[in-house]
């Protein structure tokens, strides 16, 4: 989750009359995961969900909180938006690659200090990471407006243009950007598909951006900056309006003037931004209560509306719910809701005694099964380990069950080495456990459960199975074929046959299919000195495995009954 | 070397309760020392002479007299020592005793101190004997190295302290280690390091007295015996006695019933499956079913059908892990009816194409909710509490926290009027069963549910709160788009952070280790 930094000064200045120590205790009723307090530097790190980019600044925190605290409750308003002439013209040759560009001017008497700079790169970052989905759906670009000429022109250019890219001294072509820039390596791949790129122009032709990469260097943002200029790219408008909205409220926070700006396009027309227009939606009081299990007034509900910074209007049966431009995470009436139970205080809600319905819980026939065999297994000595269903293709080499008939499913990107195939056999997983406990007691007799997984007609196929080792120095084919036995009689109270057939992995003429009746359900046998020497055990192992999943069928056992 | 005397004679005080105790739990090796050692009352004997009479074996004396000296029945007097010779066939025979830093000292007295031609000097066996012969030269202060070449200290004119010791040892052919001072211990510890010059011999030399408790148990025991009615005494009930009838007329020795013995090998089930099924029978007792599902899943149902866009960063490469084949391979789908009305609901919502080809590939799955999601799709249960408790997946780095293949456990309740408040009850008492009384419940967010909260509880163990599990109300555009009527509560989260605190443990990686030590150690109930 991406973190913000708030200032303990900045939380105790603008609730003067609330405690420090509450104030934070309450973060989390917001939504908020306290990462820390850091004393020294007066600050505490909080991590916000991705549905809430609001809150990627102090400010929009702070604005949450003057609701939850009652000291400015309801819908928060950007009074008069300024008219301006300020325009984009957008060319047409965008319209495959990154049709839509929005914009709007902020200005303010005094200049940007480093803090402020700070915050709005780390929410541009938050935003083009959340809701621009890695820019690839839209991106942000935050300028001087008083380096720019207006009107401007949004259009594209082919890879040999150059100019001075944000932070460098020198011209690079666009193509150069894409391989030698970082940002370019990053983010290239999106508008790599064209021969052209996307490029905002001023009236004079000085480089304002090439979105989603970079800006110019001409338009950057210094402590010598008091009036900007903020541009979003997009794919969907509707992406593109909801950032301008998240950006409109932080900067009018930030004490700025918000002004309109205008984008002609030949794909939409005229549109003007930003576009803060609330949502209006009707939602029945039941529907709240309802779900919440509270028994709310509409009065009560409207005020918790309030205090989660929308607001109600009584229409009797319903409440028509208004909701702030920038809340994008509000979409649906159970949306609604979950503010009316953050208004009301999650802290608030007692329990419910558990529904007066009758229900009677059971375990998976298959918990049942396995629990029996455990229960035989472990009366005849056997220890339960559990490995991972993900295994290295080294313990399937040694183990000579290398697929060779391409029915190994794999792993695609794993981080670490060990983990790079699904296994087909439970045995390489418990030889790796016997060679993990070289220095324990002998003999080890070991047992797991667990599934195993190989491709058929195309899909995965994943059968449950059960697998059993037996080492000590005069380990052999007998004494676990005698386990073997034990189980399946004492247990199903049935006979197996075990027709002789050699296996890579068992020592030839020491090895056995395991059938029940007549079908194959497993094999048995010696381990072969070669695997032993893989593993680098000193001693002998014989081994067992049966498919639960066929047993189960043939004996069907999911019809089981106590009477 | 050691030159102990055991404690001496017993507290008077306690003796009778100690003779009553001891004489229960002596063994036949103890009653044989012990009737060596009472008739020769206040002398000593030796380990050999003990040997000798009792016909015990070298063995079976160490360990008696341990116990007997354990229970004050015998005092120990410890003389052993150690005798030091010079090696038979030390090389320092064959050049007068010469030790190689003098040698080196005389050559470069000849003259010769560049180091290459040292080596070569005929006095010198090997280089090998040439560097010993500059450490320690350099350690007796004799000599001072600059480059290549050796000069002379005037320490070099005395005799350096090992060649006091060897002086010595040559006069008198062997020395006790106990008569050695402080300065020739040192030596000795050098010498005996060094090859081919010391020998050395531990010589035993232990004595052993009865003590007056001893002698006490010992007359008790021997009443004992006689006062038996002229019974035969037997260690232990044999099955021809019973059969013979012989027992009547015999009487048993007092074992030692209260010595340690070893444990015995056992089979066990794992203690994270153990776990598990505790947790179960938990749930099956709040009325919840166990429902089971595949580890691999299509995107889909993994993560379309929980109104996961398919853009959204969750889905990538870095934190998922997706399937690969040489063969061909697709997962497959639902019928077209619930693939439209979810594509819908993501480009009605979302504002993107959606693309079925995204919801073909295999993953394995990142968390229990498609399970979940395909029960409720498939059954369309009115009301239902199920529940299931397995494995999931995530690519990330292993570390102490972190596995790449947990389980997750993960509950839901459907009903007509199922709502926020009962959600939070259920995970009240689903925590008070686990033993936690202090929760808060906090607001969050997760894609598929709405509203959503997390619940962190406190653990006195660690004196702290915890983040546990996750919950909420499956999002209307969940269910609705899957034929879900209605509202259905859910939660759940990672289940190796109960295990770890229930198994006391800081690396989550121990689960999976198979240690069998840690596996045959963890106590089976909970204490």
């Amino acid at each position: 989750m991406p973190v913000v930094k708030v200032r303990l000064s900045s939380l105790s200045n603008s609730f003067p009359n609330i405690q420090l120590t509450e104030i934070i205790e309450k973060l989390p009723y917001i939504g908020l995961d306290i990462e820390g307090i850091d004393e020294k530097d007066e600050i505490v790190r909080v991590e916000f969900n991705p549905n809430r980019p609001d809150f990627a600044s102090e400010n929009g925190i702070l604005r949450a909180l003057r609701g939850l605290f009652e000291i400015e409750t309801g819908l928060p308003i950007i009074k008069n938006i300024e008219e301006s002439s300020y325009l984009i013209n957008v060319d047409k040759t965008v319209a495959e690659i990154r049709p839509i560009i929005y914009g709007f001017v902020a200005k303010r008497e005094n200049y940007l200090d480093e803090y402020e700079i700070s915050q709005l790169i780390s929410m541009q970052e938050d935003l083009h990471n959340g809701v621009g989905r890695k820019r690839k759906k839209a991106s942000i670009g935050i300028h001087d407006l008083d380096h720019i000429v207006f009107p401007l022109e949004y259009t594209t250019v082919s890879k040999d243009f150059s100019f001075i890219p944000l932070d460098k001294q020198s011209e690079f072509t666009i193509e150069n950007i894409l391989n030698d820039l970082d940002t370019g390596k990053d983010y290239g791949y999106i508008v790599n598909n064209y021969d052209k790129f996307p490029l905002l122009f001023d009236s004079q032709k000085n480089v304002i951006s090439l979105p989603p990469i970079i800006n110019g260097d001409m338009t950057k943002i210094t402590t010598n900056t008091k009036n900007l200029l903020i541009e979003v790219t997009s794919t969907a408008t509707k992406s593109a309006h909801d950032i301008l909205s998240i950006l409109s409220f932080e900067l009018h926070d930030m004490g700025f003037k918000i002004y309109y700006m205008r984008s002609y396009s030949p794909f939409e027309g005229m549109i003007k931004a930003p576009s803060l227009n609330p949502l209006k939606m009707i939602v029945p009081v039941d529907y709240i209560n309802k779900i919440l299990g509270l028994d709310l007034s509409n009065e009560d509900i409207i005020k918790y509306l309030q205090k989660s910074r929308c607001s109600g209007k009584n229409m009797d049966n319903d409440i028509e719910c208004i909701v702030p431009s920038y809340r994008i995470d509000i979409f649906n009436p159970i949306d609604i809701s979950e503010e009316v139970a953050i208004g009301y205080g999650i802290y608030r809600f007692n329990t419910s005694s558990p529904p007066a319905l009758y229900f009677s819980g059971k375990k998976h026939i298959n918990s049942k099964i396995f629990n029996n065999i455990r229960e035989i297994l472990i009366g005849l000595g056997y220890i339960e380990i559990i490995n991972t269903n993900i295994i290295s293709r080294k313990i399937l080499d040694d183990f000579f069950l290398k697929e060779k008939n391409n029915n190994l499913v794999g792993i695609g990107d794993s981080k670490n080495s060990e983990f790079e195939v699904l296994r087909n056999s439970l045995i390489p997983s418990i030889m790796s456990t016997l060679a993990k406990n070289i220095h324990e007691k002998y003999p080890q007799k070991l047992f797991e459960i667990g599934k195993t997984f190989q491709i058929q007609n195309s899909e995965v196929k994943e059968e449950w199975f059960l697998g059993a080792t037996i080492a000590h120095n005069n380990a052999d084919y007998t004494q676990i074929k005698s386990v073997l036995e034990s189980l399946i009689r004492y247990c199903f109270n049935k006979d197996i046959n075990t027709p002789g057939f050699n296996f890579e992995y068992y020592i030839n003429g020491h090895s056995a299919k395991i059938l029940l009746n007549e079908i194959e359900i497993g094999n048995i046998g010696e381990i072969h000195p070669q695997v032993l020497d893989n593993f680098k055990l000193r001693t002998l192992v014989s081994a067992f495995q049966i498919n639960l999943d066929s047993l189960i069928k043939i004996l069907n056992l999911t019809k089981m009954k106590y009477l | 070397m050691s030159k102990n005397v055991s404690n001496d004679k017993s507290d008077p005080e306690s003796a009778n309760d100690l003779i009553s105790k001891s004489i229960v739990s002596l063994h036949p090796i103890e009653k044989r020392i012990l009737s060596i050692l009472y008739p020769l009352k206040e002398k000593w004997i030796t380990d050999n002479q003990l040997i000798k009479e009792s016909g015990l074996s070298i063995d079976q004396i160490r360990r008696g007299i341990e116990w007997l000296k354990f229970k004050n029945l015998i005092l120990i007097e410890d003389k052993s020592d150690v005798k030091i010779y010079l090696k038979n066939k030390s090389t320092l025979k064959n050049n007068g005793f010469v030790l190689p830093e003098r040698k080196l000292v005389n050559c470069i007295k000849k003259g010769n101190n560049n180091i290459a031609d040292i080596i070569k000097d005929i006095e010198f066996d090997n280089n090998k004997e040439v560097f010993a012969a500059i450490k320690f030269g350099k350690n007796n202060n004799w000599i001072n190295v600059e480059n290549n070449s050796i000069f002379l200290l005037p320490e070099s004119e005395f005799l350096s302290n090992e060649e006091k010791l060897l002086e010595k040892l040559i006069k008198s052919d062997s020395l006790l280690l106990s008569n050695l001072n402080n300065s020739e211990n040192t030596s000795f510890e050098i010498l005996k390091k060094r090859p081919n010059i010391l020998d050395i011999k531990k010589i035993t030399n232990k004595k052993y007295i009865i003590t007056n408790l001893g002698i006490s148990i010992f007359d008790k025991l021997s009443t004992d015996t006689v006062s038996d009615n002229g019974k035969d005494i037997e260690r232990k009930l044999a099955v021809e006695h019973l059969i013979n009838d012989g027992w009547r007329n015999l009487k048993f020795e007092q074992i030692d019933v209260e010595a340690p013995l070893p444990l015995l090998a056992y089979g066990k089930k794992n203690p994270l499956i153990d776990f598990i099924d505790e947790v179960k029978e938990i749930l099956i007792g709040m009325g919840f079913s166990e429902i089971d599902g595949n580890l691999t899943q299509s995107s889909f149902w993994n993560f379309d059908a929980l109104f996961i866009p398919q853009d959204h960063s969750a889905r990538d490469m870095q934190d998922t892990f997706y399937l690969t084949s040489a063969k061909t391979l697709a997962a497959p789908l639902p019928d077209t009816d619930i693939l439209k009305s979810v594509s819908q609901i993501h480009e009605n919502n979302w504002h993107y194409k959606w693309n079925i080809s995204e919801s073909k590939p295999y993953v394995l799955r990142t968390h229990t909710t498609p399970v979940t999601i395909q029960y409720l799709v498939k059954e369309k249960p009115d009301e239902d509490k199920v529940f299931l408790i397995g494995r999931v997946f995530r690519n990330e780095k292993v570390s102490f926290k972190h596995l790449v293949e947990f389980h997750q456990i993960e509950g839901i309740f459907t009903s007509k009027n199922a709502n926020l408040r009962q959600l939070i009850g259920i995970q009240t008492e689903f925590y008070n069963k686990l033993g936690i009384k202090k929760i808060k419940f906090w607001p969050t967010f997760f894609p598929y549910t709405e509203p959503s909260l997390q619940s962190m509880v406190y653990n006195d163990k660690f004196d702290k709160w915890i983040e546990l599990f996750g919950m909420g109300i499956f999002r209307p555009e969940v269910t609705l788009s899957l034929g879900i009527k209605n509202p259905v509560l859910a939660w759940g989260g990672g289940f190796e952070r109960l295990a770890m605190l229930r198994f006391d443990l800081d690396d989550i990686r121990e689960l999976y280790y198979n240690n069998l030590s840690w596996l045959k150690g963890v106590p089976k109930c909970l204490l």
